[in-house]
């Protein structure tokens, strides 16, 4: 299990994080990472044996969730009722419903013992089976993937009476830690299962950014409560993005409130932090259709796209990079240059936490070529 | 001399401007479907009342409409911006709030179910600038739902009317061919709603408030539901429902009591609170909402509220989660200021979604709706073309989908049931 830290343990995280800053660059030891890549036309019969043949050239699913609770932590961002056109969310912005299916199954079969599928659903409390049928989801297609899977709506206590405080190792970015629903911390594995897409905000939306929503708006929205979290949650992370105020005080206020208020500096950070603080074990970016231009069709021009393609890792920062490079940006590259013309980039601030690198070069790939994979992004809006 | 404008009474009122002293200005209600003159105030109209009589044009004073009128104060149909990320660039925008008169219409007329109801909002402010689309959505608004819209102008269109300047004159020819479209349907008002559950109250003394307020959250949820009257409520009603919630914080008589039991052990849903007493059943081992212990009884199920529910916003929430969106029977995409109102023909060969844009103008993707149950075709009604436009389906399990054009202010969706649907 991923544990909370005790008291003692807190205030020793605290004053490390007031030492730590500004950050060196913590360097990623041990052997290259590994991500696979792999081509898949559709999301019909070809999509099982195409996730498949990826958690294979991982090493297995098995020696990774064989007994353990696996948490999903799947993109379904913003409201059920946006669609780029007349498309489906899925086709779009959304992690496609099979892939999600197709994934609990194989975490199933490999042994996983529990697999918890999680997301904060837009502005609401509403169970997460809910929020798919909104989306003209059939969750029992979900339900009935592997022997146990349950639903939690993660965005505020859910089934649990307290939140669970996690810390940000080297007093991360921004926070230093996250009160987050309780989820996050017990399991044993967390997967993120994001879909490939350009943001607004951050350049890239990918398994990393998919964490910026485990944050409950109860605490980091617009309607948190100002001592304590609120009750139900209601609208989006405004203030996350903005820092027009602090999080309910009962969590870990800002390492400086007076860093600067500009989305793209505070959101890279508070993502590079998050995942910091809740590593992720096995980082999935679908795209086997997506869209370019944005995270959601409320960004415009914004288009539907079909890469074919499936990234999966157990590094993150890796995953991400490789899924950059799919898109046809340079992993490395950093503010004011492609896709981070207004961002500074999620990738090096992970990087500089320790979590993973992002150089193409330190990165063993396997499954499809990059070169057969690649799908630039950018000349599609342009 | 037979009626001027040739339509039969009652028909759809026109609240007089102010801005309108001259009775030539009775020349504008020529032709017009408008079929009765409101007065908020006589003095100094006596010319005008004394034209409109001879020319047989009724006429009546606010608050005392004619025989088998009920004249209900409703306001402006529209959207407010909820909080929420407004910024496009910065994420989803925050959810509108639609405010809409067609529960109330509903209510009226499920309280007097011969009478006609109109609705009157409150004039607009001498300075409120009011687009063309606020009226013809006030008018969609309260037709859609089986009433009619005290038609009140702004000072603007009054005083340009009053001028005869050409863009007020063809506004107001717009106005009138909204009100000709849902006079030309008068058949479709008197479809009931196809509801999914009903709401059982007395609607009056203490629980006015209360049971009214839920209906009118009710209606911005997916919950498609109908309205009981408790005092005359027949077993009948009950036979369509899946679910019924009973909001009043009196008991119910033993005989009510005993008919939604039966609906619930018969595999409906009662959702109450603790003052209807204690409820029968075992309770079920997932709670999906944390306000209710949800209790298995017969084949169906009975929800109690842990507390007498004080909040009409959260009844309404809660009923929508515990009904589950499984059974909604519409779904609206790219429809954050759009409204939808289901009802079916007396034979159940038809349905028809009234489909209203509130915020009166098209956003940048077009709307979609995925409509539960089984048709073999649609068309879409509109003001803008005489005949319907036919939709092309996409079939789903127990659904269809259907593609719309952008709607600046309303359409509506009919549907020819399937065989053996």
């Amino acid at each position: 299990m991923h544990r909370s830290c005790t008291r003692r343990e807190w205030l020793a995280a605290a004053a490390g994080a007031a030492l730590s800053r500004p950050f060196a660059a913590r360097a990623t030891t041990g052997p290259a990472p590994r991500v696979a890549i792999g081509k898949c036309a559709s999301y019909g019969p070809e999509l099982l044996p195409a996730l498949d043949r990826l958690f294979d050239q991982l090493g297995g699913l098995g020696r990774l969730v064989k007994g353990k609770t696996v948490a999903i932590k799947i993109n379904m961002t913003g409201d059920t009722r946006y669609r780029l056109g007349h498309l489906p969310a899925e086709d779009t912005h959304y992690t496609h419903p099979r892939v999600i299916a197709a994934t609990a199954h194989l975490l199933g079969r490999a042994g996983a013992r529990r697999v918890r599928v999680l997301e904060c659903c837009w502005s609401t409390a509403e169970p997460l089976e809910e929020f798919m049928l909104e989306a003209d989801w059939e969750p029992r297609d979900i339900l009935g993937a592997a022997p146990h899977v349950e639903f939690e709506n993660t965005n505020g206590l859910g089934r649990a009476k307290e939140y669970a405080r996690l810390v940000t190792p080297h007093g991360g970015h921004i926070f230093r830690g996250f009160e987050l629903n309780h989820s996050y911390r017990d399991c044993d594995v967390f997967v993120s299962l994001a879909k490939m897409k350009d943001h607004a905000e951050a350049g890239v939306t990918l398994s990393m950014k998919n964490c910026f929503g485990i944050t409950p708006v109860t605490i980091y929205g617009d309607g948190a409560g100002l001592d304590e979290p609120s009750s139900e949650p209601h609208g989006g992370r405004g203030i996350l993005h903005d820092g027009s105020r602090q999080p309910s005080k009962s969590a870990p206020s800002e390492n400086n409130p007076r860093s600067p208020r500009q989305e793209g500096y505070r959101v890279p950070r508070i993502v590079a932090d998050l995942v910091a603080a809740r590593p992720i074990d096995l980082a999935i970016v679908e795209a086997v259709r997506s869209m370019a231009g944005g995270e959601g069709p409320w960004i415009k021009p914004s288009r539907a796209i079909s890469p074919g393609v499936i990234v999966a890792g157990t590094n993150c920062v890796a995953t991400d990079a490789v899924s950059m490079a799919v898109m046809g940006y340079d992993p490395m590259a950093t503010r004011g240059t492609e896709p981070f013309e207004k961002c500074d980039s999620t990738l090096e601030l992970a990087e500089q936490l320790g979590v993973g690198p992002r150089d193409l070069g330190r990165i063993e790939m396997a499954g499809t070529p990059l070169r057969e994979a690649r799908f630039p992004f950018r000349p599609l809006i342009k | 001399m037979p009626n001027y404008n040739g339509c039969v009474y009652p028909n759809w009122p026109l609240r007089w401007p102010a801005e309108w002293r001259d009775p030539g200005a009775l020349d504008l209600v020529k032709g017009t479907p408008l079929g009765c003159l409101v007065f908020p105030s006589t003095e100094g109209r006596g010319s005008v009342i004394e034209r409109a009589g001879q020319l047989g044009l009724p006429t009546c004073a606010t608050g005392h409409p004619p025989p088998g009128v009920e004249m209900v104060k409703g306001e402006w149909p529209g959207v407010r911006m909820a909080h929420g990320e407004g910024d496009a660039s910065s994420g989803p925008t925050g959810a509108p709030w639609i405010d809409s008169n067609g529960w109330l219409v509903r209510l009226t007329h499920a309280k007097s179910p011969d009478s006609t109801v109109w609705v009157a909002g409150d004039p607009p402010k001498s300075n409120e600038i009011v687009p063309l689309s606020s009226h013809l959505v006030a008018v969609a608004d309260s037709a859609a739902h089986g009433g009619r819209w005290v038609v009140t102008l702004d000072k603007a269109l009054a005083e340009g009317l009053a001028a005869r300047q050409a863009r007020f004159v063809e506004g107001w020819k717009r106005l009138m061919n909204a009100i000709r479209f849902f006079e030309s349907r008068e058949e479709w008002s008197t479809w009931p709603a196809d509801a999914v559950l009903g709401v059982v109250s007395s609607f009056a003394g203490d629980n006015e408030f209360f049971s009214g307020e839920v209906l009118n959250l009710m209606a911005r949820t997916n919950v498609s539901y109908g309205i009981l009257m408790k005092s005359r409520l027949q077993p009948d009603a009950l036979r369509r429902l899946r679910a019924v919630l009973y909001p009043d914080a009196d008991p119910p008589a033993p005989q009510l009591r005993q008919a939604l039991l039966e609906f619930a052990e018969r595999g409906g849903l009662l959702i109450t609170g603790p003052k209807w007493g204690a409820a029968p059943g075992t309770a079920l081992p997932d709670q999906p909402c944390v306000r209710y212990e949800i209790r298995r009884f017969g084949r169906g199920r009975i929800a109690m509220a842990y507390k007498q529910p004080d909040d009409p916003y959260e009844v309404a929430q809660d009923a929508q989660i515990i009904v589950s969106h499984r059974y909604d029977l519409v779904h609206l995409f790219n429809s954050f200021l759009l409204g939808a109102y289901s009802t079916v023909s007396p034979d159940r060969r038809r349905r028809l979604t009234h489909v209203i844009n509130y915020g009166g103008f098209v956003g940048a993707d077009p709307p979609t709706a995925r409509i539960a149950g089984r048709f073999r075709s649609a068309k879409l009604w509109s003001f803008e073309r005489p005949q319907p436009e036919p939709l092309k389906l996409a079939v789903q399990k127990d659904a269809v989908e259907v593609h719309l054009p952008p709607l600046a202010v309303y359409g509506a969706i009919e549907l020819e049931a399937a065989e053996h649907a």
